[in-house]
């Protein structure tokens, strides 16, 4: 990816100025930020090289900010399909080993969540800097664990929250901070696959590694997996953290060995009363995917970039005739009809606030083209480059992994649980 | 809410473009050939008048005279004002001259017996309203609209406007003379089921236009007097002739009136024609004249 493609990515966020104070994670999109790494390369390591390490490698062999020195996998498989993507790199099968490896300047963690803390954790003290997918760990205490090693390293963190980096989001935040929908009153995410979430699997002692999603000893399920993300929208809009949570959970149609829920729906409250939603099912893809910030003038659709107004503006039948007549031309657009109509808040066709939208149905569980990974991917080598932090990146990440977890916990206890003082670490 | 523009940038066709929000709807004029002072003035007086009619006529306004006749002209006769008298005598001829199709107490217990309206009375001498039926509730929505577009061609027309547009909600039109560049205004109706295509053109010149059927999202929105139940039907009417007012009237009752019945109400309305559209769901339209 050129200089010139990636900031053409963000669009007008390029020039930020008022934008980085309200997403200031942003500073290596800038132009300043980009010039500071011209021709460098942040030396990286892949620890998890499935699916998702894929996806990460295919972005990073297209940004020059970028090397990817070291491969790792313990999974012969996808060493090897990593291996032919990135002919020059060193394999690896244990993560150790790459720690060790002096080249190595930051690793890519794309492993399961149980394993996250304990090699973001293995990674600083080996001096490394780290982007972990996210979510950020399987518990809330890893999650304060890494982050305290992380504070002690001095190296820069950032987690896999993509949409952070995803320009549709990133206007539509800025949008909802200049009260275009006036207060925001609600926060409605939802989920809905139709597949097993399975993965194919050679033989059965390899099931709990290839499918470590299902296990509640590797997996949070759909809380981490995808709530994790979705969940980052209130936050993200109102600037505060929900203060509780309530929710269910069952496995209603995958009965087949799995021990996460197949359907979740969980509320949130934050502490100005809003209420944010997720629910998830996956056995029914009706929906889709779906994100609304619900505001007192307004909605905006995060994932398909509309915003909808509460009192649309009426469609004018006959002032086509003044543009026509001003121009000397006769015209004729289609208005009349058997009665007029409001354009109510239901009806109301909305606005893109963005060009070039690009939607995604959620169907993928690897990852969706321009859904802000590219971006992600490479702020995290212009932080190994520079040894900057993006601020506010690892605040964000903990905290859409904290509720996660709490949204999990509830679904299991079936009761409301809180965010507790010694869970707000940051 | 009202808007205004004015363009002089074309010398031989100077316009003018106001919109105001009425009766539940929006009405617009597009005025050619006066200085933007003179336009100004004319579209206000329109909206102004238009706003008279709207609060008279409102059933939904708890202040309005068509509001305290429907509350109390079941216990005592209601004194009303020459204005709404004469609504009420208009709307009852029309009852009469539809076989009871038009009928703006539609809503009631009582509703229209064939060939004529027995729920509410009218004393010519004191200009007083009676219901004799407790449930009447007089409704003008099938009127006020085409009776306050009338009165706005009225204003205009003393003012020796030539070349004109004006759109009452969409369903009710009436154009002065012709498009500065046609040989008539052409007035497109919308295709139901798709959004900015034209289903059919008429083609407008000192001539009304109105147009009734389902709403956009394929609701009914009109009573059968006959049968108490919002008219659903398939097709829309449009009814064009000299005057909004029977134009709004007519293509009213011809909705709710069965197909071989439209033909032989139609042919009391000297100088009006009107056709049903049949929007199909692949986009085209049948349009039937009616004989």
């Amino acid at each position: 990816m050129t200089r010139k493609e990636f900031l053409s990515n963000l669009g007008s966020l390029a020039v930020v100025g008022s934008a980085l104070s309200l997403f200031p994670w942003l500073t290596s999109c800038t132009e300043k930020g980009q010039k500071e790494i011209e021709g460098q390369a942040a030396r990286l390591g892949i620890i998890g090289t499935g699916s998702r390490g894929q996806f990460h490698i295919a972005n990073l062999l297209v940004d020059k900010s970028a090397k990817i020195v070291a491969l790792c996998d313990d999974y012969e498989p996808h060493l090897q399909e990593a291996a032919a993507m990135c002919p020059d790199a060193k394999l690896y099968r244990d993560y150790r080993q790459i720690l060790d490896d002096k080249d190595v300047d930051g690793v890519i963690i794309c492993t399961p969540l149980h394993l996250h803390a304990p090699m973001t954790i293995d990674s600083f003290r080996a001096g490394k800097h780290v982007f972990c997918e996210k979510s950020m760990a399987y518990s809330i205490a890893d999650c304060q664990d890494a982050i305290r090693e992380w504070q002690r390293s001095g190296k820069v963190f950032v987690v896999g929250q993509q949409r952070l980096f995803d320009p549709k989001y990133i206007k539509a935040m800025e949008l909802i901070h200049s009260g275009a929908i006036g207060e925001v009153v609600g926060v409605r995410n939802y989920w809905y696959r139709n597949n097993d979430w399975r993965r194919e699997v050679p033989s059965p002692e390899f099931e709990r590694r290839i499918n470590w999603r299902l296990y509640n000893e590797s997996s949070r399920g759909l809380m981490t997996e995808l709530a994790c993300h979705q969940l980052q929208n209130g936050s993200w809009a109102m600037d505060q953290y929900p203060d509780s949570v309530t929710g269910m959970g069952s496995i209603r149609y995958w009965k087949d060995g799995r021990e996460v829920f197949d359907n979740v729906a969980v509320v949130y409250e934050f502490p100005n009363g809003v209420h944010m939603t997720f629910e998830s099912i996956i056995s029914n893809k009706h929906f889709g995917m779906g994100e609304f910030i619900l505001g007192s003038e307004g909605t905006i659709d995060l994932v398909k970039g509309i915003m909808y107004s509460e009192q649309p503006a009426y469609r004018s039948g006959i002032e086509q005739f003044l543009l026509q007549i001003k121009q000397g031309i006769l015209s004729n657009q289609a208005f009349a009809g058997s009665s007029w109509s409001q354009e109510d808040a239901s009806s109301d066709p909305g606005i893109r606030f963005t060009d070039k939208i690009i939607t995604t149905d959620g169907s993928s569980s690897t990852g969706a083209t321009n859904d802000g990974s590219m971006e992600l991917a490479h702020a995290f080598c212009h932080a190994v480059i520079t040894g900057q932090q993006p601020d506010k990146i690892v605040k964000e990440a903990y905290y859409a992994t904290a509720l996660a977890l709490l949204g999990d916990q509830a679904t299991h206890e079936k009761k409301t649980v809180y965010l507790e003082d010694s869970d707000r670490i940051l | 809410m009202t808007s205004f523009k004015y363009s002089d940038k074309n010398i031989s066709a100077p316009v003018a473009y106001s919109s105001f929000r009425t009766m539940h709807s929006v009405a617009e004029i597009v005025l050619t050939y006066f200085s933007e002072e003179e336009s100004r003035a004319m579209t206000e007086e329109v909206w102004v008048r238009t706003k008279e009619a709207e609060d008279k006529f409102n059933r939904f306004d708890k202040d309005s005279p068509l509001t305290l006749v429907n509350k109390t002209a079941a216990e005592e006769p209601v004194a009303v004002d020459d204005e709404l008298y004469m609504a009420l005598e208009m709307c009852r001829v029309f009852c009469n001259g539809t076989d009871g199709y038009f009928d703006i107490t539609a809503n009631a217990v009582s509703r229209t017996a064939p060939g004529g309206v027995k729920n509410y009375e009218l004393d010519g001498a004191s200009h007083t309203v009676r219901f004799t039926d407790p449930s009447v509730k007089l409704d003008l929505g099938g009127f006020a609209k085409g009776y306050a577009l009338e009165k706005a061609c009225d204003i205009l027309r003393k003012k020796n406007v030539t070349c004109a547009l004006l759109n009452f909600g969409n369903s009710s039109i009436y154009a002065f003379g012709t498009h500065p560049y046609g040989e008539h205004w052409p007035i497109s109706v919308e295709h139901p089921y798709f959004r900015g295509k034209c289903a059919h053109t008429f083609e407008l010149k000192d001539c009304a236009l109105s147009i009734s059927g389902r709403n956009r999202r394929g609701a009914g929105h009109i009573i059968d007097p006959f049968t108490g139940n919002y008219v659903a039907r398939e097709e829309m009417i449009a009814v064009s002739g000299d005057s909004p007012l029977v134009c709004e009237v007519l293509s009213t009752a011809l909705y709710v009136a069965p197909r071989e019945k439209r033909s032989d109400i139609l042919t009391r309305f000297k100088g009006y024609s009107a056709s049903e559209l049949y929007c199909l769901t692949d986009g085209t339209t049948n349009v039937i004249k009616v004989y």
